[in-house]
């Protein structure tokens, strides 16, 4: 049998119920054998066997039990110790009582046994049997003279009429039997009362010597069971002769039915009594034993039951103490098992109730919880798409989320900003400096107002990663319980580019048009003045109307000439964008310039393996044209040198090729290097003031950037373009390209002049 | 260490069985020794089995020599039963022997305190007798004569056959209370060895 079969059989009720019932009716079968009862005597030994080893078998179970138990309270199981004071409770509850009982049934037991011997019994029944013995002695004593008397009768007669002469002596005397017969056991006659007795009952041989030996009669009262008590008699028949064998002679005298009842009541009566005292000790120690049995096997059970009770008792006070840890825990699922209809089943019944409102409320927490995470799930997704940068800080303003439009305007990563101060934000990007200073006013005076409003909107201009821009900033204070803002804004730096970029167009393109219709007429008139009034005029006259008539021709020529340059700036050809290597673009334009024609100096510092940049080579050419063009004029009085510098960087995370054009002129005037890109923005007496804007335009067609600064001897322009993605493989050879396509040459009709 | 590892393995019942089964089995060890260490007070002489029409006769005469406990309890009223085993094997070469007949006889001796004489009563048969002391009822109690204890049908073809025979006291018939002092006590566990003797056939 396995353990665990075993441990199930220990824990039933009905396994040791059944043991019980059977050990019970062992020690009842017990107990009718120790009263002498014959039926159950034989079966005794193995009755208390069994009794024994159901003890044995509810010791183990018991014992089991109690080891269980044990362990159970060291490893603090729960509902233990409860378990552990209630068996305790009931052991002791039964101990009591039965340890009373036992105490005094024991007493009883030996009192009551001793009660039963008293020596004036004992004495009167030794005189009974005496008096008995005595009575009977007497009788036996006159029989014998009587059978000695037939003795003497028998020895006058012959052997022929023995039988009959036997015959008449049993009547006369009132034997039951008598027996001649030889000393060797031969029966020589015999007569009885009965006559089926066919075997007389003869004396053994001892019996038969003693008679020979002493001569004497010997008579004794047998008491054999069948017939009861009678006496026999054995005397010697003398032999008529000493030639023939010794005779004896044996009667038997039944004793009267009245003595007889009575000597055997006396007999019996000792008997028993002499048993009892013999048995005295062992029949104690017999009632002690099954008592003994009986003790133990009530308090076994009794121990049992309290285990038993005691479990059954504490169960659905463990499972509620289970329960409220698995609650205590966070499991609100748990359900307990119903056990009873009782207080107890009441109690499990509300808690069942608690766990499953509680479960409720859970629920619905956890549902709102996951509501308003898909709602911040959604706000954050419209967030991450807006093309507006939104940023929220807190009321110490530290940033507390920034959108991906955010991180591309400003140029940061939303790691390296959330959870960080305005502050320690603007030490980590310096650039942002301008836009911390322009917001934070607002957040004071936010914070000052009353909440919801005092909405502020502001252009913010401040130099970022990509040069200049222009942000459209809104902000609001946050709703909720703790004071925050957020701050809107709009990268707009194109949209005012592309706005200002086109008004201007439109300006220009009007504007030559409007200028170009009557310039013709006004030279052609000049002309004609000339030519009709020249010759017919007096020469001084004529000197005037010559040089007038030029003037107006030359200012003509020069205004169509800047018509010709709006134009320029209006037009805005489809731009041919590949990759392509800037230097070779360079060393083509300044070629040009190297024959010394204008007296300058180029000195170029281009870096080697310089990276592949996007470029429309005809824009481009045009761009180095009036950048090297405006180097020159700013020059104009003085020492004339001009250097250009090539060079590829990397910032954050961006390659990029910058070319920087610099001169010894005297710089550009403070005043004006904010707007130098703007048209009609410039230093020169000369100059249509459209040179540097369809620069910057051209820089911006290509992504770039492009910045003015003073150096320490004169201005400097630096273009920066982003390197094109691609290989040196894809570099088209210029000559190839620009076979089939105009070569621009702008200002070409003022380089000629100027030469 | 081990134990403690194997207590773990087995649990509480295997620990409980280890400890309790030796025990027990040590008391009755000792008892059962006890009864082993029958004293041998009753000698079996003068065996002679005798073929009479197809059925054999015993003859034998046993020596009782009863202890003072049993006397005195006799001498009490309290009837002492005497058991005679006699038992038939064949024997057989390799393997133990096959056992063919077996019968128990039992004698009754008793003291009847009023004629004060000794009966001694065959139980087998029923037949009582009575003497007037203790030795002649021994005497004849010992004195086993042409007792019946075999058909010669029972024993199938040659063979060497081999009767066993013992005597002793019978605890088992005493009253319930003194039966259970007398299986532990070597006062009352009277018997005689095992007497063998060949069969011839």
């Amino acid at each position: 049998m396995d353990i665990g079969k075993l441990k199930r059989l220990g824990s039933g009720a009905l396994p040791v119920a059944l043991l019980s019932i059977l050990l019970l009716s062992s020690l009842l079968l017990m107990s009718a054998a120790t009263q002498n009862s014959e039926q159950f005597g034989r079966l005794y030994m193995l009755l208390l066997l069994v009794n024994l080893l159901g003890l044995i078998a509810l010791l183990v179970l018991i014992f089991s039990n109690l080891l269980r138990l044990r362990r159970q309270y060291r490893n603090r199981a729960t509902g233990s110790r409860l378990t552990v004071r209630l068996m305790l409770m009931f052991v002791l509850l039964a101990l009591a009582p039965v340890s009373l009982v036992y105490y005094f049934s024991l007493g009883f037991i030996q009192r009551g046994i001793d009660s039963w011997f008293d020596v004036r019994v004992e004495r009167t029944l030794d005189d009974a049997l005496e008096l008995s013995r005595a009575s009977l002695e007497a009788r036996s004593r006159e029989l014998m003279k009587r059978t000695e008397q037939m003795n003497a009768k028998l020895q006058l007669s012959d052997d022929v009429g023995l039988p009959q002469v036997l015959d008449e002596l049993r009547v006369s005397d009132g034997a039951s039997e008598l027996t001649l017969f030889m000393g060797g056991g031969h029966v020589v006659a015999s007569s009885s009362i009965n006559p089926a007795d066919i075997v007389p009952d003869l004396p053994n041989e001892s019996v038969i010597r003693q008679v020979r030996q002493s001569g004497s009669a010997y008579v004794t009262l047998d008491p054999l069971s069948e017939r009861g008590l009678y006496v026999r008699v054995v005397t010697q028949v003398p032999a008529a002769t000493p030639l023939l064998e010794t005779r004896f002679l044996q009667a038997l005298y039944p004793i009267s039915d009245r003595v007889s009842v009575l000597a055997n009541s006396v007999e019996s009566a000792y008997t028993q009594y002499q048993q009892l005292l013999l048995l005295r000790g062992p029949l104690k120690n017999s009632f002690i034993l099954m008592l003994s049995l009986v003790l133990l096997l009530g308090v076994l059970m009794a121990v049992w039951l309290a285990f038993f009770s005691a479990r059954r008792l504490v169960t659905p006070i463990r499972v509620l103490a289970i329960g409220t840890r698995a609650v205590a825990a966070g499991d609100y699922t748990k359900r307990l098992p119903m056990h009873s209809g009782d207080e107890l089943g009441f109690l499990v019944e509300s808690f069942n109730d608690m766990t499953l409102k509680i479960a409720h409320a859970q629920e619905d927490v956890r549902n709102s919880q996951h509501q308003a995470e898909q709602e911040r799930a959604y706000l954050w997704a419209v967030l991450a798409r807006l093309s507006s940068g939104v940023l929220t800080l807190d009321v110490n303003r530290t940033v507390y989320t920034v959108n991906v439009a955010a991180e591309h305007i400003l140029g940061v990563e939303s790691k390296a900003c959330i959870g960080y101060e305005l502050d320690e934000i603007v030490e980590r990007y310096e650039y942002l400096k301008n836009f911390a200073n322009a917001i934070t006013p607002h957040l004071a005076e936010l914070s000052s107002e009353a909440k919801g409003k005092g909405d502020w909107r502001e252009e913010v201009i401040f130099y970022g990663a990509t040069g200049r821009q222009v942000l459209m900033c809104g902000g609001a204070s946050l709703p909720g319980d703790e004071d925050g803002y957020v701050i809107v804004f709009d990268d707009v730096t194109n949209l005012v580019q592309v706005q200002r970029d086109a008004a201007w167009g439109e300006m220009a393109r009007r504007l030559a048009h409007e200028i170009k219709n009557p310039l013709t007429p006004i030279q052609l008139s000049a002309e004609r003045l000339r030519h009709k009034y020249l010759k017919t005029m007096a020469p001084e006259d004529a000197v005037v109307l010559d040089k007038s008539t030029h003037t107006i021709v030359q200012q003509v020529e020069v205004m169509k000439e800047m018509v010709q340059a709006f134009s320029e700036y209006a037009r805005t050809p489809k731009l041919e964008l590949r990759p392509r290597a800037l230097n070779h673009l360079i060393d083509e334009v300044l070629d040009l310039y190297r024959n010394n024609r204008f007296g300058m100096t180029v000195v170029t510092d281009l870096q080697d393996d310089l990276p592949l940049v996007s470029l429309d080579s005809g824009r481009m050419r045009q761009l180095l044209h009036n950048l090297i063009k405006n180097a020159l004029e700013a020059m104009a009085d003085g020492e004339m040198k001009i250097e250009l510098t090539t060079r590829a960087f990397s910032e954050r995370g961006v390659s990029m090729v910058e070319l920087q054009v610099s001169d010894s002129g005297p710089g550009i005037p403070v005043t004006i290097l904010e707007n130098i890109f703007e048209p009609y923005v410039t230093a020169k007496p000369k100059g249509s003031g459209l040179g540097l804007a369809i620069v910057k335009k051209i820089v911006e067609e290509h992504s770039g950037v492009i910045w003015a600064e003073n150096s320490e001897h004169g201005a400097c322009m630096t273009i920066r373009f982003p390197v094109a993605q691609g290989s040196l493989d894809d570099v088209v050879p210029l000559a190839v390209e620009e076979a089939g396509q105009d070569k621009v040459t702008p200002f070409k009709q003022r380089d000629g002049e100027k030469a | 260490m081990y134990l403690s590892a194997k207590v773990n393995q087995h649990g509480v019942i295997g620990q409980l069985l280890r400890q309790v089964v030796p025990g027990i089995a040590a008391v009755l060890l000792s008892l059962f020794s006890n009864i082993a260490l029958a004293e041998v007070r009753f000698d079996i002489s003068e065996v002679k089995v005798n073929l009479v029409d197809k059925v054999y006769y015993l003859n034998a005469r046993v020596d009782y020599e009863l202890s003072d406990k049993v006397l005195e309890v006799m001498h009490r009223g309290v009837p002492i039963v005497v058991a005679l085993d006699i038992e038939f094997q064949r024997s057989r070469r390799f393997i133990w022997n096959d056992e063919i007949a077996q019968l128990v006889q039992r004698y009754q001796l008793e003291y009847h305190a009023l004629t004060q004489q000794y009966l001694v009563t065959n139980l087998n048969s029923g037949l009582q007798y009575s003497f007037p002391t203790l030795e002649v009822a021994l005497a004849l109690l010992g004195t086993v004569v042409d007792l019946p204890v075999l058909d010669e049908q029972l024993l199938e073809g040659k063979g060497r056959y081999i009767g066993f025979m013992r005597a002793s006291v019978d605890v088992g018939e005493l009253p319930t209370p003194l039966r259970l002092r007398a299986y532990f006590s070597a006062d009352w566990h009277l018997s005689s060895e095992w007497y063998s003797w060949t069969l011839a056939n």
